[in-house]
């Protein structure tokens, strides 16, 4: 009786969680000790400092690359990343796929704002000085989520073995590998051999959807933990 | 737990303004406005720009002449155009810049919001981001 007439009072979200609550399912000691519920409602009614518009740019970096993350399951479907599959299975979505032009696009265009949003994202921290303690292990956090971005642009880019891809992917691996005593090493492990070839596009592929999105996801776990635990900076 | 905006003031400004404010609805409300603004250009991006496909990549070919490289590596290659000498003063160059940018909380320990009185700082930060989206305008080929 009191639930409901607190769902017929209260707001939709509180409808919402009166409905998915896990009170029930969990039972016993943990029940007393979890409430899934009262942590929401904490964290939800947590008061925050009256922040700028510019406060939102992490939360769309956060939005791109679950826009990235959809796009890039429906582009998986279709693509192979051999040689010369990669370009014929490209065309094939670009010309025949459904939507799969639009899906691409969209891939593509998500990407760059990705960047660009994650790197307003870092400014903005910057100009407010919020990378100092007690946040610096926040900024630490943060600008390996920048260059994980900068990562993903990298290793796509090559996916559809297009000429200008191609080339571009040799141009910054031979820079890689002329990096003093490791680079040689590193550029072998980065191209699967000599030469920029099938089994380097077999390489950027397993980084481009499964190295680099585990550890995106990774960090962006322990960035948003942090922001939770630490609060937004003040504006000042 | 009702949506209730600005009704939880628990400090206030000199001037009486509400310094603070619930998670929600007041903020998830503003990132969800933003994120629907976002999705809106990004859809209208795809559907008035549709991406081209280049060639084949052919390996055993030299890049044509109107070759553009990819716009995230235009800073390293306009870097690698004005350092002089080898390719490894621009990667170790870049790398250095990285570790410096990944450590700054430990270069800048003043403890100052303002960025006025980090200027040791901000004044070689601020110069690097104005290169990079400079150098992102700048059309730059993949060097042969």
């Amino acid at each position: 009786m009191k639930a409901r007439n607190r769902r017929a009072n209260g707001g939709l979200l509180e409808g919402l969680m009166e409905r998915i609550g896990i009170r029930g399912l969990v039972s016993g000691p943990l029940e007393r000790k979890v409430s899934a519920r009262g942590a929401m409602e904490a964290a939800l009614k947590k008061p925050i400092p009256r922040v700028s518009w510019w406060s939102c740019f992490g939360g769309i970096a956060l939005f791109l690359f679950l826009i990235q993350t959809a796009t890039g399951i429906l582009l998986m479907f279709y693509y192979i990343p051999s040689d010369p599959e990669a370009h014929r299975t490209i065309l094939y979505i670009t010309g025949r796929a459904p939507f799969g032009w639009f899906f691409r696009t969209i891939h593509h265009w998500a990407g760059i704002g990705m960047v660009i949003t994650v790197s307003v994202h870092v400014l903005r921290v910057f100009v407010k000085g919020a990378y100092q303690k007690p946040r610096d292990l926040n900024w630490l956090v943060g600008s390996t989520l920048f260059f994980l971005t900068a990562g993903f642009i990298l290793t796509g880019d090559l996916l559809p073995w297009t000429q200008s891809a191609y080339w571009s992917a040799v141009w910054w691996t031979d820079l890689v590998g002329s990096f003093p005593v490791i680079g040689h090493q590193f550029q072998l492990f980065l191209r699967g051999g000599e030469n920029v070839t099938g089994s380097t596009i077999t390489r950027f592929y397993v980084f481009h959807v499964f190295g680099l999105p585990v550890l995106t996801t990774l960090f962006m776990v322990i960035h948003f933990t942090l922001v939770g635990k630490l609060g937004l900076s003040e504006p000042k | 737990m009702t949506a209730k905006p600005y009704r939880t003031r628990r400090k206030q400004t000199r001037h009486g303004e509400q310094k603070e404010y619930p998670f929600y609805p007041n903020f998830i409300f503003r990132v969800l406005m933003v994120i629907l603004g976002a999705l809106a250009v990004i859809t209208m991006l795809s559907a008035l720009f549709p991406l081209p496909l280049d060639h084949i990549a052919d390996p055993l070919a030299q890049p044509a002449p109107g070759t553009r490289a990819l716009w995230i590596l235009k800073p390293a290659i306009l870097l690698s155009s004005i350092l002089p000498g080898r390719s490894s003063l621009t990667v170790v160059f870049i790398a250095i810049l990285a570790v410096l940018f990944v450590f700054l909380p430990l270069l800048d320990r003043s403890g100052h919001s303002s960025i006025k009185r980090r200027t040791l700082v901000a004044v070689p930060f601020l110069l690097w981001m104005l290169f990079l989206a400079l150098s992102l305008m700048v059309s730059t080929g993949v060097p042969g």
